[in-house]
């Protein structure tokens, strides 16, 4: 790969890189401007640790400030996370589907001798941009997380998990690749952008599931007055006199309560610490790169294979 | 990889064009760079054979036009040369390697220009050059730009700015720029307004005689052909019906007023040695009879009732001078 084949891969999709750039960067902008502000109103933990007594006026003013900005980031937050997952179909789809659907595939794949050179030299220019631009979503999102929830150390806490930092980055890749090897295969644009769409959906919905399983299963037991913040809260169970969990449904019609409301057993929650918090992102951002992989070898070889149209 | 063959003046001689049909080439004397064994294609188990047991060589040095009407697989043919569609049964060649088992080193051979005009329209002529070079590593960009500028199409103008005539010319001038041996065109013509037809031809015959390069030009404009070309395939019904030079074309039909068929199936007509080939309508709808004999009855048949007569004679399987011309 050349530097003129990247600058000519880049130009190809220069509308869409353009739209989704200036959009991306400037909700990252916005973002980190509204996290900027939170942290500036950002009120006095006292004030923060709410515990149903009345606030003072200074406080209740340092919160409506601060709720305030919250309030204007929300959108921004959702828009953010949205595109971050929206660039990687529109950009993805067009690489290979819209040149079937032009006919320029005929040219390109008749004077190159290399469908997989031609393939790569179209796809990794682009797939750069893409991690550029979800990884700057990704700090975008990081800082208001950040900003939002001041008394945790966001390195160790599930909070916001798989929708900011590097795994933002690493779903929008592996977003574009599907889309690639689906724009691949179907070879239209409109009806790959909608499959693209339903199989990245099914496919984040089912890994967020096997995700939460193995979370799970890793989970700890620690008493229920413990402070959770930054763990990633899995359930409250009974701790029976021989050591082992209870859930609700145990006790039948009770309930696993006396009638005066008191638990018959002590209560435990289950959590995964926020300490674990690199293990498992570290975990998913692998299985959505082996994902990715899968999905551009699916695509390089249906392009090496099929008709140009 | 094999080595491309040689090019300019250690090529073969070129013969094309009408200036050099006095004595027409000797098909059978050719080294053939096109070729197919008993080539087949079929789109689909369950649908009907666009080719079948296609066996047809083109001559190295040639301009040889491929002519039939709308799907009796001329586009068929031309992209499975170039790679883009696997035989169904048989095999085919250029300069000897199979596209499909090798299709780099089939493309390295071919300069293609595609049927419809297959330009980026984002991109400028200049950055369709410059694409053509970064992906062919021997791809000539001087050729290409001399052929565009010796037609004033400016290189900075957008593709979709251009004209249909000179969005074909940019498509040909990127074909040349291959220095690739064999040319194939698939029916570059067909959009194309008759002065832009005339310069596009101009192009190709002028880069073929300088390259000493092998050209295959689907087209059903037959007085392009006439103009352009040096030899002669026909497909119909799915099959190879003629394969002739321009020449041999010419001089062997003869056009007889009327409607032959039943004197033909009579022994009379066949002690004459009548031999009919298919009966067409003429210009004022009036029945024409193409027989094969190269004087006696009738007037010389001009290229376009060849083409005709041999056409219509594929669509009556049962007309008694087809079946006698089939079996010979």
């Amino acid at each position: 790969m050349n530097l003129g084949q990247v600058r000519l891969a880049l130009r190809l999709h220069r509308f869409e890189l353009f739209a989704f750039g200036v959009t991306l960067v400037g909700l990252t902008v916005a973002a980190i401007v509204v996290s900027a502000e939170l942290t500036r109103l950002r009120p006095d933990p006292a004030c923060l640790a709410f515990d149903g007594s009345a606030q003072s006026a200074a406080c209740e003013r340092a919160l409506e400030a601060f709720y305030q900005v919250q309030g204007y980031g929300a959108p921004i937050l959702t828009a953010l996370l949205f595109v971050s997952l929206a660039i990687g179909i529109f950009l993805g789809v067009p690489i290979v589907a819209r040149e079937l659907e032009r006919g320029t595939a005929r040219l390109a794949w008749s004077i190159g001798p290399s469908r997989s050179r031609w393939f790569l030299a179209n796809v990794l220019p682009v797939l750069a941009i893409v991690v550029i631009l979800t990884y700057l979503a990704g700090i975008g999102i990081d800082r208001y997380f950040a900003a939002t929830t001041p008394n945790e150390d966001m390195a160790n806490s599930f909070t916001g998990f798989g929708l900011r930092g590097g795994l933002v980055a690493s779903r929008g890749v592996f977003i574009f690749a599907i889309a690639v090897a689906v724009g691949a295969i179907i070879g239209r644009s409109l009806p790959a952008v909608i499959i693209a769409a339903l199989i990245v959906t099914i496919g984040l919905v089912g890994g967020e599931r096997v995700n939460q399983r193995i979370l799970e299963s890793e989970a700890v037991v620690v008493p229920i007055e413990q402070d959770t913040a930054g763990a990633l809260y899995v359930g409250q169970r009974f701790k029976l006199p021989d050591g082992t969990l209870a859930g609700w449904e145990y006790f039948g019609d009770s309930g696993g309560y006396d009638e005066n409301g008191e638990p018959l057993y002590p209560m435990v929650n289950l959590i995964v610490p926020g300490t674990q918090y690199h293990l498992a992102e570290a975990r998913e951002a692998l299985a959505l790169a082996a994902g990715t992989l899968v999905a551009l070898l699916i695509a390089g070889v249906a392009v090496t294979r099929r008709r140009p149209g | 990889m094999r080595d491309a063959p040689p090019r300019g003046k250690d090529a073969a001689p070129l013969r094309c064009g009408h200036r050099h049909l006095s004595k027409p080439p000797n098909h059978g004397g050719h080294v053939a760079i096109l070729e197919t064994h008993d080539f087949g294609k079929r789109y689909g188990r369950r649908r009907r054979w666009a080719l079948r047991h296609l066996d047809l060589s083109v001559p190295e040095g040639s301009i040889t036009a491929l002519v039939g009407p709308n799907g009796s697989g001329k586009s068929t043919m031309l992209k499975a040369w170039v790679g883009f569609e696997p035989p169904t049964e048989g095999h085919l060649t250029v300069d000897g390697i199979d596209p499909w088992r090798d299709r780099s080193a089939a493309l390295m051979r071919i300069g293609y220009v595609p049927q419809a005009p297959s330009l980026y329209r984002e991109l400028t002529v200049a950055e369709h050059v410059a694409m053509a070079a970064a992906y062919r590593p021997a791809f000539d960009p001087s050729v290409a730009r001399r052929r565009l500028d010796d037609l004033s199409i400016p290189l900075t103008s957008r593709a979709d700015e251009l004209s249909g005539g000179q969005q074909a010319q940019v498509g040909l001038a990127l074909a040349l720029g291959t220095r690739a041996p064999v040319l194939l065109l698939d029916e570059p013509l067909a959009s194309l307004d008759p002065l832009a037809r005339r310069e596009f031809l101009h192009v190709l015959v002028d880069a073929v005689h300088a390259d000493g390069a092998t050209a295959l030009l689907s087209s059903h404009v037959i007085t392009d052909i006439e103009q352009a070309c040096d030899h002669m395939l026909v497909l119909g019904g799915g099959r190879m019906l003629l394969d002739l030079s321009i020449a041999e074309a010419i001089s062997e039909h003869r056009v007889i007023d009327g409607d032959l068929t039943a004197e033909a199936a009579d022994a009379s007509g066949r002690a004459v040695g009548l031999t009919l080939i298919g009966v067409f309508p003429g210009p004022a709808n009036e029945r024409l009879s193409l027989v094969r004999a190269a004087e006696g009855r009738g007037r010389p048949a001009t290229l376009e009732e060849v083409v005709l007569g041999h056409l219509s004679a594929a669509r009556m399987p049962t007309a008694p001078g087809a079946d006698r011309e089939r079996a010979a």
